[in-house]
């Protein structure tokens, strides 16, 4: 039987390794079979046999049909054994799919957590207020020379580095459609700046040092203090499309360059004329409607203000309010192009106070009015996006009317009534390598004084590296030249200034 | 002028290869435009889709606001839908941000991480929309466009 049980054993073919194997395997299967028996007839436990019976109590088996049922009772036990096994196993399995599915759960709900907040960001669920810091940087280098530095209106031609911009935007919601935009520029200014008093023309060199009393050097240590400018703050309510309303002290929307506003959008390095005479003030205080209508391709906007208007300080003397509007016309098809219309009409005044006595004699601060006008600014301007080439082009006109008597000066001299006009075209072209953008300026002014000339002609050239979408250098040299058109026995020949400026732009 | 045929074969073996490769390459590029179910629109054009994904366009007809919704300016399908709808590469479109920014205007649209994410959040918040690889199971929105567009869409 034992032969038989091995020859079936031998029946498998095999090579003589693997036949040794199953050999063995069945020997020890024929005596554990003989200890299991033993087993039974002890009444011993089935996990425990060897400590329930002793080996050398074991009862041989008698016969090949008791031997047989020894067989086939561990085999019985090996298939218990096995079944528990694999019961373990499933439990192992089962444990092993339940944590498999904990951390599902737990992708699960992160993915939820992220998609709660967004759709909360999205307005399905409450409104969560938002706070963004950004901003950006400038820095550089420049010098600024010619026959017009002699005319004491630049302050060095020397070759200077230069803090350019330091701005920091604070873009809150705290509400829903409510937003409030503020904008500051960190400076070194006012330190070591000149000012002048248009009446006198004096200029007055601006000194900020202190002693540091909260230094541990004993009152001996000096600073500059510089100052924060407020380039806007303003609040916004978002309603439609078409009808939006903004309020408090904003950037005036007129032209190309004072809407680019910052160095990383702006394309040139130097101001335009127009901007530097501030044809239209750069900002107001006042309260302005906004919107955009859509005629696809085309996108109709317009800006509409009521405002304190050009004033001299932050007040305003008069109720005449200044008003003003931009309207623009855009599209991105076939290229992207962009038309606008701005105009602004504002009263300007100025108090002097003096000691002085009321009609009922007694001492009052008595209030003169010293300036006073009224302007009408217009102007167009055209942006044009062709591939790769870059056209900008602002066109504008001022009308400015004096009260007999009460006119601004020019270094101790009166302007006269008289209409302003400037305006420029630049042209920039984005090169397929490193991210370069050479470009071309040509403009004008034409504000007539008696000390300075009738007109102001300028030509630029300049050099963009756009080394990612953050960082940017800009490079430009400006030539500019006095002309006298209407009086032509004037020589302003010497009234000539060179500028040569780089900045590297940080936008973050 | 025995080798001109062989040539000639290499030469339209190739050019056949080529355009098999840029047809599959188009197909790769096809994607939906999705919309919550609410939004009065059947249908946008390339022209609104700009305007949308530009933030200059904010509210549906009808007055619910338009919430759109991104992938991260790394994800092959944002840069693709950058490319095809808005005109711009990865560069230029970090440029017009950057410069709405300054220019005081504001910040972009809401970013998702995932495509599956964009299906859940455009089927359940109401004036959402969004975009995803065409044939993505999008149950519970709406499928505006395709981009690029089906040929002989209006």
């Amino acid at each position: 039987m034992h032969l038989q049980r091995l020859g079936s054993c031998r029946e498998v073919p095999a090579w003589a390794a693997a036949r040794r194997a199953r050999v063995a395997v069945c020997s020890a299967l024929f005596v554990l079979a003989g200890v299991g028996r033993a087993q039974a007839q002890a009444g011993a436990p089935a996990p425990a046999p060897a400590q329930a019976t002793p080996p050398e109590k074991r009862a041989a088996p008698d016969s090949t049909a008791d031997q047989l049922e020894q067989l086939v009772r561990r085999v019985e036990e090996q298939e218990r054994e096995n079944a528990r096994q694999r019961s373990e196993l499933q439990a192992y399995k089962d444990r092993l799919e339940q944590t498999e599915q904990a951390t599902a759960i737990s992708a699960s709900s992160l993915d939820s957590a992220h998609e709660a907040a967004l759709l909360a960001e999205g307005g399905a669920q409450p409104f969560e207020p938002a706070f963004r810091l950004y901003g950006f940087a400038d820095v550089g280098l420049q010098r600024i020379w010619g026959g017009f530095f002699q005319t004491g209106l630049s302050q060095s031609d020397a070759t200077n580095f230069v803090l350019g911009n330091v701005n920091i935007y604070f873009d809150a919601t705290p509400l829903e459609h409510l937003r409030m935009l503020t904008e500051v520029r960190f400076t070194t200014l006012p330190d070591g700046a000149e000012s002048s008093d248009l009446t006198s023309g004096k200029m007055t060199l601006q000194n900020t040092a202190v002693f540091d009393q909260t230094s541990a050097a004993g009152g001996v240590f000096t600073i500059h203090w510089g100052a924060i400018v407020l380039e806007r703050a303003q609040l916004e309510l978002s309603l439609t499309d078409w009808f939006n309303l903004r309020v408090g002290y904003f950037l005036t929307p007129y032209g190309i360059w004072n809407v680019d506003h910052g160095s990383p959008t702006r394309i040139m390095l130097r101001p335009p004329l127009l901007v530097s005479i501030q044809i239209m003030p750069e900002r107001q205080t006042g309260i302005e409607a906004y919107g955009v209508f859509h005629a696809l391709p085309w996108h109709l906007s317009y800006e509409v203000y009521v405002s304190n208007g050009r004033t001299i300080g932050t007040v305003d003397y008069s109720d005449d309010k200044a008003l003003g509007l931009r309207w623009v016309a855009k599209t991105r098809r076939p290229f992207g192009m962009q038309y606008g219309v701005s105009g602004f009409y504002g009263t300007t005044q100025n108090y002097d106070k003096m000691p002085g006595a009321d009609a009922m004699g007694r001492a009052v601060l008595l209030r003169k009015e010293t300036i006073a006008y009224h302007e009408l600014t217009g102007g167009v301007d055209v942006s044009l996006d062709i591939d790769a080439l870059r056209v900008r082009m602002e066109l504008f006109a001022r009308r400015i009317v004096y009260e007999q008597g009460k006119r601004e000066t020019t270094i101790a001299v009166p302007n006269a009534s008289q209409v302003q006009s400037a305006g420029y075209v630049m042209f920039a072209y984005r090169l397929p390598w490193l991210g370069l953008e050479p470009l071309l300026v040509a403009e004008f002014l034409r504000q007539p004084t008696v000390l300075f000339g009738e007109v102001v002609i300028t030509g630029s050239a300049g050099l963009n590296v756009y080394f990612n979408s953050a960082l940017t250098l800009r490079l430009q040299y400006c030539y500019t030249q006095v002309v006298d058109f209407e009086d032509t026995s004037r020589d302003h020949s010497d009234y000539y200034l060179h500028i040569l400026a780089s900045r590297l732009i940080l936008a973050y | 002028m025995s080798n001109l045929p062989k040539t000639w074969l290499l030469w339209i073996g190739l050019a056949l290869a080529w355009s098999l490769a840029a047809s599959v390459g188009a197909e790769d590029e096809t994607l939906w435009v999705i919309v919550h179910p609410s939004v009065p629109a059947a249908e946008l054009t390339p022209d609104q889709l700009t305007a949308i994904f530009t933030l200059s366009q904010r509210v549906w007809p009808g007055g619910q606001s338009v919430i759109p919704y991104n992938y991260d300016p790394a994800n092959s399908l944002r840069q693709r839908f950058d490319r095809l709808v808005l005109g711009m590469d990865s560069d230029e479109v970090a440029r017009f941000w950057i410069d709405r920014k300054i220019r005081g205007q504001g910040d972009s649209p809401r970013k998702v991480p995932s495509v599956a994410l964009m299906v859940r959040i455009v089927a359940n918040l109401p004036g959402a929309i969004g975009y995803v690889p065409a044939g993505t199971p999008a149950t519970g929105t709406k499928v505006v466009a395709q981009v690029p567009r089906r040929a002989g869409a209006k």
